[in-house]
């Protein structure tokens, strides 16, 4: 029935124990409001950088944690921006600040997106893949014998 | 940082606490707006001391990040290493022995009655009542004495291992253990339940203080004593079980009105009901060994992806494990229950006095290890 109503949707792999769903990103608020009464618990919200794309990764659970649901969303890795889901899932708030500050994926809408375990101002995005430490290397002092 | 500005017809005064405030269990930064001492906005700074974990377990062997999970909620490492050693087994199949299995349980179960020894301690320290504290300590010293028996630490017990556990148990540690038990459920918890709820000062500052409806509590993603506090029985040790807790018989206590009164209630009655899992534990003990047979060489994980949740005690804690068949995780994630309940700070604390600002985040109890990462 969702697959119907929602062009793209494909089945996918993913953790052990749960149904994964491919998403396209514009579809992502829409499936969300239907599937928000089905599993209201989103227990993870987190993204994996692939280099030639972010995941997105969502693992929701139903009200008595027995149904799992994963939902997956890639962006491309330059400029990536997705509908935030704040108003769907409100815990999702922090994580997606999380992503954001660790992977530099904007969300759409979201009421305060800013960084939040690194400072304002901080340059780059820790858990990229290509992310070098930008300080100059240390040297090594030997103290004469 | 202090500043005035004047909005509408209200005088509206912002104000800087911590990150540095003794109260708040760490490094925890509140910019509080106030409207003479009500508080009408807080917003939480968190991040100072962000570590990122997550990027140093990419560059570590899967069993060398067991030490790194210890430091994560430093004040329960055993339940922070048995989400991680489960996700790994998990992922491997290994098979672990009963002994070992039943004696996890019975170490997670001990490391909540000491975590909620301390939670019990520092609530009343923030409400400035000290001998509760020092009657706390004298516990958990008892408690890490025996806990440094077996493993020879008292804080980071680097103890279990993928496939099992370091080492068994001294001789007549269990013994020691039943009496320890035995001395804090018939003396010790009584005495803190009297110091808590027949003292009026407690009662007045925290009744009605930081209420946290339960629809709030489920959106924001709480679990559990928070969410427990709320009138939720939900328990992942019931609801999700792992490591055998299907076999054990244990109540979930609730709250009723989701108030500071009750998150802290909710807290002193699990340690019966940890009490309780104990004695199960011990009493259905098997001999055997603890550790498992790993596969041979290096330990690699199949490519894919790896979920798994355990109740700690300050919630529900999980590791994401992203394998690409190499030795080390090619991305690991902690859903850490302390960070989401942070989020919860301005909800519960629109419209109460600046002084209940510190009860309400003792009565969240976050670990900041665990929230910054």
């Amino acid at each position: 029935m969702l697959f119907g109503r929602f062009p793209g949707l494909e089945e996918t792999g993913g953790p052990a124990g749960f149904w994964t769903l491919r998403v396209p990103p514009e579809h992502l608020l829409e499936l969300g409001e239907e599937l928000r009464l089905a599993f209201p618990h989103l227990s993870c919200l987190t993204a994996v950088d692939f280099r030639d794309r972010l995941e997105l990764v969502y693992l929701l659970y139903s009200q008595d944690q027995k149904e799992r649901l994963c939902l997956k969303v890639d962006l491309p890795p330059e400029n990536p921006e997705v509908e935030s889901v704040t108003g769907i899932w409100p815990t999702a708030d922090w994580q997606e600040r999380e992503v954001y500050d660790m992977f530099g994926i904007r969300f759409r809408r979201h009421p305060n997106l800013k960084r939040i375990l690194l400072w304002e101002g901080y340059e780059g995005y820790p858990l990229r893949k290509g992310f070098g430490d930008p300080r100059p290397p240390r040297t090594r002092k030997v103290r004469p014998r | 940082m202090e500043t005035r500005e004047l909005e509408e017809d209200r005088v509206l005064l912002r104000l800087n606490l911590g990150p540095q405030h003794p109260s708040t269990h760490g490094v925890f930064r509140a910019i509080v707006t106030l409207e003479g001492e009500t508080i009408v906005d807080l917003e939480p700074v968190v991040g100072y001391l962000h570590r990122n974990h997550e990027k140093i377990y990419e560059h570590l062997q899967y069993p060398m990040i067991v030490p790194f999970t210890d430091r994560l909620d430093y004040l329960s490492a055993i339940n922070n290493e048995l989400g991680y050693v489960l996700a790994v087994e998990g992922a491997l199949g290994i098979e672990v022995p009963e002994r070992a299995r039943v004696l996890r349980v019975l170490f997670s179960e001990f490391q909540r009655i000491l975590y909620y020894q301390l939670f019990f301690g520092t609530l009343a320290m923030d409400l400035g009542a000290t001998t509760p504290f020092l009657l706390a300590f004298r516990d958990r010293e008892r408690g890490y004495d025996l806990m440094e028996r077996v493993t020879g630490a008292r804080l980071l017990y680097n103890y279990l291992r993928i496939g099992g556990l370091r080492n068994d148990v001294p001789d007549g540690w269990l013994r020691d253990l039943e009496a320890y038990l035995d001395y804090f459920e018939r003396e010790a918890w009584p005495q803190y339940m009297d110091l808590l709820l027949r003292n009026e000062i407690f009662l007045l500052r925290t009744k009605e203080v930081g209420v946290l409806p339960s629809d709030l509590a489920l959106a924001y993603g709480a679990s559990g004593p928070v969410l427990r506090g709320s009138g939720i029985p939900r328990d992942l040790r019931k609801d999700d079980p792992y490591s055998g807790y299907e076999n054990f018989q244990f109540e979930i206590p609730v709250g009723e009105r989701g108030d500071s009164y009750d998150r802290c209630v909710v807290r002193l009655y699990e340690m019966l009901e940890s009490i309780r899992i104990i004695r199960q534990a011990l009493s259905r003990l098997p001999d055997g060994p603890v550790m498992g047979q790993l596969p041979r060489g290096l330990l690699k994980l199949p490519p894919g992806e790896y979920y798994q949740r355990v109740e700690a005690p300050s919630g529900e804690l999980a590791y994401y494990l992203v394998s690409d068949g190499g030795p080390a995780p090619y991305r690991a994630k902690i859903r850490s229950p302390s960070f989401v309940h942070l989020q919860l700070m301005p909800h519960l604390c629109r419209g109460h006095k600046l002084a209940d600002v510190i009860v309400i985040l003792s009565s969240i109890f976050p670990v900041f290890g665990e929230v910054d990462r």
